[in-house]
């Protein structure tokens, strides 16, 4: 075994060589008998475990629990007359309210894409249809 | 049977008490049954039951004690709420919890840098081995630097199964990758912290081993 393939089956299996496969585990005590840096290696790993270990030993905060049962109650609770209302204002009307702005807005855009205002010659075209007789009466009146 | 007491002579249970027995004694899936049905000392015991954990998987993972409080009453509160979509047999509750954790931290952390204070995130002292403290104290801390650095899944996939216990599969499924993936990060993990720790052991003159 090579320091780098022992490196690469400490970063895999720990530095716990009892936890290894047995073959590469006689192979990396053979290499540890001769290697310094393998074993300053297995030293490093065996730290990074104990570091590791050391961390399962953590509580949450002894306030936490009470927090989180505050704020499940808090949502749990049933809801006050307003929050009732507004719920069910929001649950039932929603979709009606929606429905009735989207026929008002197509109505809208309709009413504006068939008589624009803003046109002139639209205008003027009505105009003429509108008052012809009268134009035509007025200009044969006319001695 | 020697052991078997009459029937008379056991103490009568009220129904709190009976209840709450149940409660104590009863296993995760029982007590998400009870959650989903809106069992508020159900819900008490799964709290008791795996904050400790949930706690110290954020703690590590955000670098933050403030995140780590907040994400772990996110969590909690998800749980309550989100009670229905449980399915028992289908996946374990810590790693269901612990989805949820990571998934909450991992929106966390993309909001922001990572804040890291040594302090609040000091491993548990030995305090039997006191002449050994400030030496544990140093190799702490270079750790704790080092892990802060990793990169987000690489951390997590260490902690998942170095720290919190799961096993490579249900780590893999908390992460969201193959269990390939995940022997790989733990790997660079681990080399990432050798590394950080091995530089000091090199020129350690105390150790008189240097070539």
């Amino acid at each position: 075994m090579t320091r780098l393939e022992f490196e690469q089956a400490l970063d895999r299996w720990g530095a716990d060589l009892e936890r290894w496969p047995a073959r590469e585990a006689e192979a990396a005590r053979a290499l540890l008998a001769t290697d310094p840096q393998a074993r300053r290696a297995l030293d490093a790993a065996r730290a990074v475990d104990a570091h590791l270990a050391a961390l399962r030993t953590h509580r949450a905060p002894s306030h936490l629990a009470a927090r989180i049962g505050t704020r499940v109650r808090a949502a749990a609770a049933p809801p006050d007359r307003l929050e009732r209302l507004f719920g069910w204002l929001t649950d039932r009307l929603w979709r009606p309210a929606v429905l009735a702005m989207l026929i008002a807005g197509a109505g809208y855009l309709t009413g504006l894409s068939v008589n624009d205002p803003a046109d002139p010659s639209l205008t003027e075209d009505v105009m003429t249809l509108a008052f012809s007789d009268i134009y035509a009466e007025l200009e044969n009146a006319e001695p | 049977m020697p052991n078997a007491r009459p029937a008379a002579a056991r103490p009568k249970r009220t129904t709190a008490e009976s209840g709450s027995r149940r409660v104590a004694d009863a296993d995760d899936d029982e007590l998400m049954a009870r959650v989903q049905r809106r069992d508020q000392a159900a819900f008490g015991r799964l709290v008791d039951r795996h904050l400790d954990g949930v706690h110290r998987y954020l703690v590590r993972l955000t670098a933050s004690m403030a995140d780590a409080d907040e994400l772990a009453q996110e969590t909690f509160l998800r749980l309550w709420e989100r009670a229905d979509s449980y399915r028992p047999g289908r996946v374990q509750l810590s790693t269901w919890l612990h989805r949820i954790a990571h998934n909450l931290a991992v929106d966390e952390l993309r909001r922001r840098r990572p804040q890291t204070d040594e302090t609040e995130l000091q491993a548990a002292p030995d305090e039997a081995n006191p002449e050994h403290q400030a030496a544990a104290r140093e190799t702490g801390r270079r750790l704790d630097r080092a892990l802060a650095r990793l990169p987000e899944t690489q951390r997590a996939a260490l902690l998942l199964c170095q720290v919190q216990g799961f096993s490579n599969r249900d780590a893999a499924e908390i992460i969201g990758v193959s269990v390939r993936g995940l022997e790989s990060l733990i790997a660079r993990a681990r080399r990432s912290l050798r590394d950080a720790l091995q530089d000091d052991l090199e020129y350690d003159p105390t150790r008189g081993s240097n070539g």
